[in-house]
């Protein structure tokens, strides 16, 4: 009731009271201080600080107008509904993709090395530019399509919806399959078998048993999706056609009609459900890790071994890995041959293209930069996980948030925000603190903004896996350690990280990959002197050269490949197995 | 100023933690104590009542809402953890997983940059002392749990520490484990003559050990005391139920003399000793411990001697425990174990007690 009052005296009171402690606190470890001061400067600045001249640009009276007439034109409200309808077409098909991958993978009696394939099918998309699919699936499946018209003789049309279902459920159901796999593994089997011991019958166990325990997994992996697709920008230029979505819309608006006004009224549409859904997922995946892991994690219950369920689950699970490798077979093949499916004839001219001239620059480039942003984004998220885990100050969930905020927000929202923040100097109290980011004569022709974004899509991967990692450890390891007379630091470097190695190097992995990959985020601030790899995909697929984007692709996975074959050799992941073994 | 030979002292310590529904928890409450050099001290109680925090305000992990921390003299609210010089044992031995147990050891020593050579040395030392040799280049996963304990153990007084501190290290070791690496921590500490604060919620490992024994209650010290003090002398009625059995008998105190009371029970006069508040006429009860009592057969004549009727038995080999009806009261009885002598179930008995075994208590 008084809470519309404002604070009352005595909670004033309190919070001064508790801040001083914290302040305190913080004080005397000035170590922590100084990693918290870093990390929220980083986030403030980029991550909020883009996003709130987004929307202070949107909400200006210049923004009011454009919002006006968005919201009474008819073509807005149907790219709204697109958008929504391809949001959800694709977190349903997502979902059911990576439920039957999971299910095979966990709970069905296969062979090893089916499920290796399937597993296999499951993990080539992260490394992979997410609309390289959806360049495999025109040749496969277009107008011409090798499969489609030159070997079923039919004319079908993948721009649109259906195509884009296609191409996005592929290229991103791996978020459900190894969130519902993890949850499956999580799942006490006791609980099964004390279903079957009071005569459920396997249909009935999954109903009443399995099914209610895994919901909030599910649908936590339903709006992981859901936001990934309605952000998603690549494969919709690629591939959508009449079909207007928000993203593109929103690329339309700066790169073809430079109105950074229309760009950030139309981020805001997006933000809108983009944040509230990733909001709903949150609750939903903190809840499911309290209702799911009951017991030791051990996926060894009862397999399924009855034929009527089997034969149906693997062979789904195996004509969609196998589709998979299709896709990725049409890229490595189509970047050897002149025209895939129009010219077969064999050759190297598409990587000569790709390796001489500006395709080179865009290689080293993009390759330096992500080598640049990979170690800062993995140890920035292990040290906020740290903050967040191991913090006392009341700011971590803030910071934790705002860490987040990298990856919930689409990339494209984050490119209109560094556009319209960067683009001047950034000054705080009349102090220059950053020079000019993006645009023409930009600091390091743009690279220090491409590289902050690629940390801010990073980190938040890196923070989840060190929270868990984080959680795992006894906190009193780290007490003996300090009570031995280790400073905060030290014992982060010599205990902690050694302990969350295994969490740091999965970090490592996907910030290089993410970064080799991000198209959306980044599209708008390459400039002449900085070129970056996805773009180039994008430029060489737009003006119809399949051969040389698919020669980019094969380049960019070998970079992926080989830097994460490099990393297990440095860093390894020996501590994972040993701690197991304890 | 605290006197000499008090090297830690906790003056008015207050710790209040936000709970998470942004309520406040009083975890320490308004405590007071001096830590003498040399000494082994235990905070004991039931789970919850602050001992852990407590323990925690001292190795500087948790800073007090109010009150000083002193030592040698020094305010030390400011000290961080790790420049306080005080080793610290936990429940769950808190070893380096990737580190072999040499290295678990060595490491608060590398800290301080001692040679090689003092390093190797010093760790051959405590290892031999918690009798650990040839398991150097073990991990500590391959330990039983006594012997990472003992691995945490010499890890945290490698260091020299000015106060050792333990939070429940035997709590999550069987039975026979923990009665022997009690007696074991009790020996080396005394050989060494560490200052130490030990934290346990079970009485006997704290008998066992304690030079004094702080007895907490809600995040209070109910009574500080050698184990005798606090077994025999209860300060408060929550000390006499909490430290031991007891048996609670109605008494009314008709008058005081010296340390004893004059007072009336089951309709005789007895004189015991008494609690420095009991006064006449003031409510209060008799404390009697469960082995203070005599059983004897119905059938010899007592004056002394009280009726009972035996409700349970429990033939535990070197005793016998009984609980008896007397008057509405059901009494727990530790009676010796000779042969050809066990009361059977509901039978008639006699009782009686020695008065200067029991002790008289004011109720609050
Ligand atoms: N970090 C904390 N935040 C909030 N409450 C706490 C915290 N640590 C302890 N408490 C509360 O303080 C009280 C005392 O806890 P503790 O010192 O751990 O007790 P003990 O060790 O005697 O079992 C308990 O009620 C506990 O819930
Ligand atoms: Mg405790």
């Amino acid at each position: 009731m008084d809470a519309s009052l404002g604070p009352s005296p005595l909670s004033r009171a309190r919070f001064l009271r508790s801040f001083t402690h914290s302040l305190r606190l913080l004080l005397r470890d000035s170590s922590l201080l100084i990693a918290f001061g870093v990390a929220v400067a980083f986030v403030g600045i980029a991550v909020l600080y883009p996003l709130v001249a987004t929307l202070s640009r949107a909400f200006s009276a210049e923004g009011a107008a454009v919002l006006a007439n968005v919201l009474a034109r008819p073509v807005f409200h149907r790219i709204i509904l697109n958008t929504l309808a391809l949001g959800l077409t694709v977190a349903t098909a997502g979902t059911l993709v990576g439920f039957l991958f999971a299910w095979v993978q966990v709970r069905v009696a296969a062979p090893q090395w089916i499920k290796r394939f399937i597993h296999t099918a499951a993990l080539v998309p992260v490394v992979s530019p997410p609309f390289a699919v959806a360049v495999a699936a025109i040749v496969l499946f277009g107008r011409n399509g090798l499969l489609t018209y030159q070997l079923f003789g039919l004319r079908t049309d993948i721009y649109g919806l259906p195509g884009l279902t296609l191409v996005m459920t592929l290229s991103f159901f791996t978020v459900a399959y190894l969130t519902l796999r993890g949850l499956l593994y999580g799942l006490d089997p006791s609980l099964d078998e004390a279903a079957a011991n009071l005569g459920a019958g396997r249909w009935h166990q999954f109903r009443t048993v399995t099914l209610p325990m895994l919901l909030p997994g599910i649908a936590s992996a339903f709006l992981l999706l859901f936001v990934e697709a309605i952000a998603d920008l690549g494969n919709p230029l690629v591939l959508g056609g009449n079909y207007t979505v928000l993203a593109t819309r929103l690329y339309l608006a700066i790169i073809g009609e430079y109105d950074l006004t229309a760009g950030a009224v139309l981020s805001v549409l997006l933000l809108v459900p983009s944040l509230a859904l990733y909001l709903l997922q949150w609750r939903l995946a903190t809840s499911a890790s309290v209702v799911s892991i009951t017991g030791k994690p051990s996926g060894r219950g009862r397999l399924i071994t009855d034929k009527r369920a089997t034969i149906p689950l693997v062979g789904g699970a195996l004509l969609i890995a196998a589709l998979v490798f299709l896709i990725y077979g049409t890229i490595l093949v189509g970047a050897f041959v002149v025209s895939l499916g129009v010219n077969n004839a064999l050759t190297l001219r598409n990587f000569e293209f790709v390796l001489v001239g500006y395709g080179a620059k865009a290689i080293i480039d993009t390759t330096l930069l992500s080598l640049l942003a990979t170690p800062v984004a993995a140890l920035l998220g292990m040290v906020i996980a740290f903050l967040v885990v191991r913090g006392k100050f009341h700011a971590r969930n803030a910071l934790d948030f705002g860490t987040m905020l990298g990856i919930a927000v689409p990339g494209t929202i984050f490119g209109i925000g560094y556009l319209l923040a960067f683009n001047t100097p950034t000054e705080v109290l009349g102090i220059t603190v950053l020079p000019k980011l993006t645009g023409g004569a930009a600091v390091f022709g743009g690279a220090l903004a491409i590289v902050m974004v690629y940390i801010i899509r990073s980190t938040p991967a890196g923070l989840r896996s060190g929270v868990a990692a984080l959680q795992q450890i006894d906190p009193s390891i780290e007490e003996a350690a300090v009570s031995l007379g280790g400073s905060r630091p030290t014992t982060f470097r010599r205990i902690v990280l050694p302990l969350i190695r295994p969490a740091f190097f999965s970090s490592l992995i996907y910030a290089f990959a993410r970064s080799m990959t991000t198209v959306s985020a980044i599209l708008f601030l390459t400039t002449p002197q900085t070129r970056i790899m996805t773009q180039q995909i994008l430029n060489e697929t737009d003006a119809g050269r399949f051969g040389n984007a698919f020669a980019y692709v094969v380049i960019l996975i070998a970079i992926v490949l080989v830097a994460i074959g490099l990393l297990s050799i440095f860093v390894g992941t020996r501590t994972g197995a040993e701690r197991e073994a304890a | 100023m605290s006197e000499l030979q008090d090297l830690l002292v906790l003056e008015h310590v207050t710790k209040v933690f936000e709970s998470r529904e942004g309520r406040n928890v009083v975890a320490v409450n308004d405590v007071s104590l001096s830590i003498r050099k040399g000494e082994l001290i235990t905070l004991l109680g039931p789970s919850g009542c602050g001992k852990t925090t407590t323990l925690r305000l001292i190795a500087g992990f948790e800073l007090p809402t109010r009150g000083r921390i002193l030592l040698e003299g020094q305010d030390i609210a400011y000290l961080p953890p790790n420049k306080r010089e005080m080793g610290m044992v936990f429940q769950s031995y808190a070893l380096f997983p990737h580190l072999s147990v040499f290295e678990n050891i060595a490491y608060g020593l590398r800290l301080r940059r001692l040679s090689k050579e003092e390093i190797e040395q010093r760790v051959r030392t405590f290892m031999a002392l918690v009798n650990l040799t040839g398991l150097e280049q073990r991990k500590p996963a391959a330990l039983s749990g006594g012997q990472q304990q003992r691995v945490a153990l010499a890890r945290a007084m490698a260091i020299r520490p000015r106060v050792l501190l333990f939070d429940e290290p035997l709590s999550n070791l069987d039975a026979k484990l923990r009665v022997a690496l009690r007696a074991e921590i009790r020996q080396i500490q005394q050989r060494l003559g560490i200052t130490s604060v030990y934290v346990t919620h079970d009485q006997s490992e704290a008998m066992a050990l304690s030079d004094r024994i702080v007895v907490m209650n809600e995040g209070r010290v109910e009574q500080v005391g050698t184990p005798e003090e606090v077994y025999h002398r209860p300060a408060t009625l929550f000390v006499a139920d909490f430290v031991g059995r007891a048996n609670f008998l109605p008494v009314e105190v008709l008058q005081l003399e010296n340390t004893h009371a004059i007072v009336q029970f089951a309709g005789k006069r007895l004189c015991t000793p008494a609690h420095p508040d009991v006064r006449p006429n003031k409510p209060a009860v008799l404390m009697v411990r469960p082995e203070a009592i005599r059983l004897t057969s119905h059938a010899l004549e007592s004056n002394d001697a009280l009726d009972g009727v035996v409700r349970n038995v429990a033939f535990l080999g070197h005793y016998v425990e009984y609980e008896l009806t007397w008057d509405q009261h059901v009494l727990s009885v530790e009676d010796e174990s000779l042969p050809g002598r066990l009361f059977r179930q509901g039978e008639r008995v006699r009782w009686y007690f020695d008065p200067e075994r029991a002790f008289v208590l004011p109720k609050r």
